[in-house]
């Protein structure tokens, strides 16, 4: 079983760089094929991934989203599925390749860890666990594809050029990731409220991871408000978005990293 | 008196402003994201916030540190007018309900937010939280606000598998004038809870008493009178997402987008 859990997470790997290498050979070259068989190539790879995510699953009996190794596979399949969605939705190509960007450089970190699969502590074994990290991962990627828009957005203001989508569609891709992240974002808040209340009696905590992702909430929420006001339209939403990420990157990575927290997941 | 209407209407359009919801949002983010920072490297002023409700730890340790805690006010002030211009939209928008039924969804969001702030407010104004406080087996601990009395029963090991013992399961009783309301098996994520009360064992023990050997749990106990509001709280926006999502998508569909105001 570990051979073949191994198989999947470097077909999967394999399958990403090289449609990750197709689109860029897209953006200079414009032909039908090369986006064609980037998109069969990013659905192969996370048809394995996906694969592998069951797998793990069943072997466990948990959704595997634990430790470091675990929480980076996932991301990186729910990097994917976003940017499956929007390209299946808007066929915009390449334009959110920094997703696929992301979604390599995490399972390129992946490769270096080890894949075994710890027993599940009881103050995790919790539905309440799995759909706090599940909906969290879910939002972040979104907002990973916001980021992605917001810079596409600003390069096409300024730079103006054919390769890139036009800003229209930008901007409605970038809105509709800050909505569905914000949407997700919420769940995550409520189900990993309610669990901290019976874990811990409380369901706010200050804790500082607890304290950045209400800040997460409350950024993308005022968001989800500035793209009714014209000021705020266009350049300054994607100003926004990226700013939004800044934020996510923190939370998520920063916190862990730079500062202490108590929070179960740092 | 159409002088004092203008200026209640001026009023309340600023309440239910948009705009106004930006700012406060904003500003809060700023604010606790500047004093956030200072929370690692002060412990001896930040830990207790958990283990404290806010109203008493402002009392006891923030006034100690004013230069290290004003943040923490002036944001809470900062969400609850925030709060206040959330209810303010979704009363507005009762009011307007016939045109603007299709944003059901974004109001249930707005009055859920509104109501987890005042539960939030209420809890921390009204709560207690103790925690670490030992029971014996076969003890019987008072605990307030209604006149409750607390007793541990048990405690059994539970093994997972392999045998290993993984948890500690706690038989927990919540009497009222010796007549029992609750009893339960507590253990990690399933505690004992009664109208906002909430009894978590955290760690358990023996000690010689006596020339015997007696079992204790080290048990948190939390009072909140606005949790359950917390939870219609949730619940609402967690519906309105739900609807929100489902109307996003009708609305995107139908070629609909946000308009420019």
């Amino acid at each position: 079983m570990p051979e073949l859990q191994h198989g999947l997470i470097y077909g999967a790997f394999f399958s990403y760089v090289v449609a990750v290498f197709l689109y860029v050979c897209h953006f200079r070259r414009r032909l039908t094929w090369l986006w064609r068989s980037a998109f069969v190539m990013v659905l192969l790879g996370f048809g394995l991934q996906t694969l592998c995510l069951a797998l793990r699953w069943i072997i466990a009996g948990y959704l595997p989203i634990t430790n470091l190794f675990n929480t980076q596979f996932f991301f990186s399949w729910c990097l994917a599925a976003t940017y499956l969605y929007v390209e299946l939705r808007y066929r915009i190509h390449g334009a959110g390749l920094f997703v696929m960007f992301c979604c390599l450089l995490l399972f390129a970190s992946v490769l270096t860890r080890d894949p075994a699969i710890p027993p599940l502590i009881p103050a995790l074994d919790t539905p309440l666990f799995t759909l706090h990290v599940t909906t969290s991962f879910a939002g972040y990627a979104f907002f990973a594809m916001a980021f992605s828009m917001g810079v596409l957005y600003l390069a096409q203001r300024w730079v103006g050029s054919s390769l890139l989508p036009e800003l229209k569609l930008l901007r409605k891709i970038n809105e509709e990731a800050v909505f569905l992240g914000f949407c997700l974002f919420t769940l995550c808040l409520i189900f990993g409220g309610i669990w901290a209340y019976v874990a811990w009696g409380y369901y706010f905590s200050w804790n500082i991871k607890g304290v950045w992702s209400s800040l997460v909430w409350l950024f993308y929420g005022g968001m989800c408000h500035a793209k009714f006001v014209r000021r705020w339209q266009g350049t300054g939403y994607a100003i926004l978005s990226i700013a939004g990420f800044a934020l996510v990157l923190f939370t998520y990575i920063g916190i862990g990293v730079l500062l202490s927290s108590n929070h179960p997941l740092t | 008196m159409s002088a004092n209407l203008s200026w209640f209407q001026r009023l309340w359009s600023l309440l239910c402003s948009l705009k106004l919801a930006i700012v406060l949002a904003s500003c809060a983010t700023l604010m606790a994201v500047g004093g956030s920072l200072l929370m690692p490297a002060n412990p001896r002023v930040f830990a207790p916030l958990d283990e404290k409700i806010l109203k008493d730890w402002l009392v006891d340790i923030a006034l100690q540190s004013p230069a290290l805690t004003w943040w923490v006010p002036v944001a809470a002030v900062l969400v609850l007018l925030l709060g206040l211009n959330t209810l303010c939209c979704v009363i507005d928008w009762l009011l307007h309900l016939r045109s603007r039924w299709r944003k059901s969804g974004e109001y249930l969001i707005h009055f859920g937010f509104f109501l987890i702030v005042c539960a939030f407010l209420w809890g921390n104004l009204a709560g207690y939280r103790a925690g670490g406080q030992p029971i014996f087996v076969g003890q019987r601990v008072e605990l307030p606000p209604y006149g409750l009395v607390l007793k541990l029963e048990e405690v059994k090991p539970l093994a997972g598998p392999g045998g290993r013992i993984m948890e500690l399961a706690n038989t927990l009783a919540l009497y009222r004038d010796d007549s029992l309301l609750k009893q339960v098996e507590a253990r990690v994520n399933h505690p004992l809870t009664w109208r906002g009360l909430v009894v978590i064992p955290t760690d358990a023990g023996q000690v010689m008493m006596g020339g015997r050997l007696r079992t204790y749990s080290l048990m948190t106990v939390n009072y909140d009178p606005g949790a359950n509001l917390a939870l219609v709280g949730a619940v609402a926006m967690g519906c309105g997402v739900l609807v929100a999502l489902f109307s996003f998508y009708r609305k995107r569909s139908s070629g609909d987008h946000p308009d420019i105001e």
